[in-house]
């Protein structure tokens, strides 16, 4: 009995991210929206994805594995309601997202003309409250303008996953994710900031496709 | 005949208080008849007499005024409608308007606005269809509500009668108001209706009811009206003690049928008011602005106007215009469509700000004017109680992308049945349902990009390495756009994922995808 609790405290801090400890920060988000990766989702400070928040992911070009880093969230969130991607830097491809479970007629895809309409477009669907994901390829955000959004996505109970390829980034935001590739070809993401956590983990992400 | 009748009458009685057989336990086959049919039920109609309409049409009219309406009949101008304060000093209805100011001499005279009297009826008409779902409007002055069937929603017929008289009260109108089981002695009783609104609930009560009005009800024609008077008929009692066919005889099949409508003995044919199926509002700014925060508020008014006709008639749109005008240009126009009908203030209010914003002024904006070309019928909202995430809000916000975006702007994905990879998705097309089971990009190019050749190996921007293919599509020689092809999955140097092919037909490279 004696020797049992140790391992069941543990065993509940670790199954339960919503347990407060004091040693560590706060936990922000007790609810989250797993990433589909494990090693990527104990990575994370909340155990997931963000319900509501602004996720910055860093990636130095297209077709690195951005958008099937959040894939499997997408798949979900569009299982149980609406979900937009804003101003792709390429036309999306519907059987790709198809083969993965994303529910098609309840994904909206944005193209807008220029980076303002880009990111008012952002903040209406942050703000809206109906949408549970949105994927925005920004362009070029002032600080301040990344600060509304922040506010606009916690109001909304929204997650918003603004794309960065030119690595461009915002100090403001809680969870900021980069992409790299190695020599070997291997996709890695490192948690550059992540609010409630001072680790800065780096996992290694498997290629999804079945080749 | 008579006699006859009145000896079975007298007998009924007797014969069912008989002892009758005991009824039998198998009910008896019933005859294969028509079925009995359906009387309808009593009608209670009630009339509002709006003699002062003329004069109320007049924006800035006061009961205390002295003040007359005039028509002009032949050469001479004649008073049709006088005000209280006007009566008081002796004028009445009929007389000449240089009679009338030799009366009272700081008499004010307004011509008769006919238009504005039509208009202002019909508009009473649509208010009064909360009241009754059967309106029927007689010009010049009548309204006349079916309201045995809406009367216990308002408490009794009285009631209902006192909201609606208030209702018209508060709206500037003063009515008198009666209600008899057929229209045309609710018109003649609410005429003479003074103080108490008379309220006759059967058909049976009715000539007793109408005996004491003048014979001047019936709006007989001057001379038939004097032989009336000169053969001693002053009332309709006196007329419903008469002959049938004498009346008929000397005063004209008219007067009987007039009667006989009035007892509930010949149906009278009321047409139900129906509200025209589009709507125009127009809104006069109080200073002329190209601004659009300043023309907004004038926008919200005609909107309010739009949305109340809509919930008034239980309608709802899907498309409105708003139309803007300036001092000496054209007209600037704006249409609103929206995702499903509706008929929420904010919603239309906030997607015409939209179209606004983006809209180029050339002039200030003087007036504007809202116009709905055609009213849909209400769909009730379904809302979930158990998601907070709300539909409503959803569509609202895509209307609002549209409304500034542009409607193509605003995608859905889909599927096609192809193997084509450039055919496969579709947008805001129909969704097949199916896909292919080999791993395909996120993105497709729109064009396939032509790639460099070196040793017989594609390059883009530095070596490719090969990851997965080839996989051969070869499709499409039915309908002309044959494709056949090799598809390679390639990583670049720099560790991007590729989807290339070597066309085996125009031998040579292109990239068509990227796994992102």
């Amino acid at each position: 009995m004696a020797t049992a609790a140790p391992n069941t405290v543990d065993a509940l801090l670790k199954a339960s991210p919503a347990l407060w400890r004091g040693a560590a920060m706060p936990c922000m988000e007790p609810a989250t929206i797993s990433t589909g990766f494990e090693a990527l989702d104990s990575a994370l400070p909340a155990g997931g994805w963000p319900v509501a928040g602004i996720v910055e992911i860093l990636h130095a070009q297209h077709g690195l594995g951005e958008l099937s880093l959040l894939l499997p969230a997408l798949a979900a969130c569009s299982q149980c309601g609406p979900v937009a991607i804003i101003a792709p830097p390429q036309p999306l491809y519907a059987p790709a997202l198809a083969q993965v479970g994303v529910a098609l007629e309840s994904l909206l895809w944005l193209a807008t003309s220029n980076d303002k309409d880009t990111a008012w477009a952002l903040e209406t669907a942050l703000r809206s409250q109906a949408c549970q994901l949105v994927i925005a390829w920004p362009g070029r955000l002032r600080p301040e303008a990344v600060r509304r959004l922040q506010v606009a996505a916690t109001e909304g109970r929204t997650l918003g996953v603004l794309m960065r390829p030119d690595g461009r980034s915002a100090p403001t935001v809680h969870l900021r994710l980069r992409l790299d590739c190695d020599a070997n070809g291997q996709t890695w993401v490192s948690v550059e900031k992540a609010r409630g956590s001072h680790a800065r983990p780096r996992v290694q992400i498997p290629w999804p496709v079945s080749c | 005949m008579l006699n006859n009748l009145a000896q079975a009458d007298l007998f009924a009685p007797q014969e069912a208080a008989k002892p009758q057989a005991p009824a039998p336990l198998v009910a008896p086959p019933r005859p294969l008849s028509r079925p009995e049919p359906q009387t309808a039920p009593p009608k209670q109609w009630l009339c509002l007499q709006l003699a002062q309409l003329p004069l109320e049409v007049f924006p800035h009219f006061e009961p205390d005024d002295v003040v007359v309406v005039t028509e002009a009949v032949g050469l001479r101008v004649l008073v049709v409608c006088v005000s209280e304060a006007a009566a008081e000093q002796g004028i009445t209805p009929g007389m000449t308007a240089s009679a009338a100011q030799g009366l009272a001499p700081g008499l004010q005279l307004c011509p008769r606005d006919t238009h504005a009297e039509a208009r202002r009826l019909h508009w009473l008409a649509r208010w009064a269809s909360r009241f009754s779902s059967w309106v029927s409007v007689e010009p010049t002055q009548t309204l006349y509500l079916e309201i045995a069937g809406s009367a216990r929603l308002f408490g009794d017929t009285r009631d209902l009668q006192r909201s609606l008289r208030a209702g018209l009260g508060a709206h500037g109108h003063r009515a008198r108001s009666a209600v008899a089981p057929t229209p045309r002695a609710a018109a003649w009783l609410a005429q003479h209706a003074f103080n108490t609104p008379p309220c006759i609930e059967t058909l049976e009560q009715l000539p007793g009811a109408i005996s004491t009005l003048p014979t001047a009800v019936l709006g007989l024609p001057p001379q038939r009206a004097q032989r009336l008077a000169r053969a001693g008929l002053q009332n309709l009692g006196d007329l419903l003690r008469m002959p049938r066919d004498g009346l008929s005889r000397r005063y004209g099949k008219n007067l009987l049928l007039q009667l006989d409508q009035a007892l509930g003995k010949a149906p009278q044919a009321l047409p139900n008011f129906a509200a025209p199926q589009r709507f125009r509002a127009d809104v006069d700014l109080p200073l002329p602005s190209a601004a659009v925060p300043r023309i907004l508020p004038a926008v919200e008014h005609a909107l309010g106007q739009l949305c109340a006709h809509l919930r008034a008639h239980d309608r709802a749109v899907d498309r409105y215009n708003c139309l803007l005008f300036h001092e000496g240009q054209p007209a600037t126009r704006c249409t609103v469509g929206l995702r499903t009908a509706s008929r929420a203030l904010p919603r239309l209010l906030q997607l015409l700000g939209e179209h606004l914003q983006r809209q180029p002024l050339p002039a200030e904006v003087v007036s504007l004017r809202i116009e709905a070309p055609r009213l849909l019928p209400m769909n009730a909202e379904n809302r979930d109680w158990v998601t907070p995430r709300g539909d409503d809000d959803w569509l609202a916000t895509v209307e609002r992308w549209q409304a500034r975006l542009g409607v193509d702007a605003v995608r859905r994905l889909g599927t096609h049945a192809d193997h084509r990879p450039e055919r496969a998705s579709t947008i805001n097309g129909s969704d097949a349902g199916c896909w292919p089971q080999e791993s395909r990009p996120l993105y497709l190019l729109a064009e396939p990009k032509p790639l460099q050749v070196h040793e017989n190996r594609p390059i883009y921007g530095g070596p490719l390495t090969r990851l997965h293919g080839p996989e051969r599509i070869e499709q499409g020689w039915w309908d002309g756009a044959d494709i056949s092809r090799d598809y390679y999955i390639l990583r670049d140097a720099r560790g991007a994922r590729l989807w290339a092919y070597q066309d085996r037909q125009r031998l040579g490279w292109w990239l068509q995808g990227v796994f992102a």
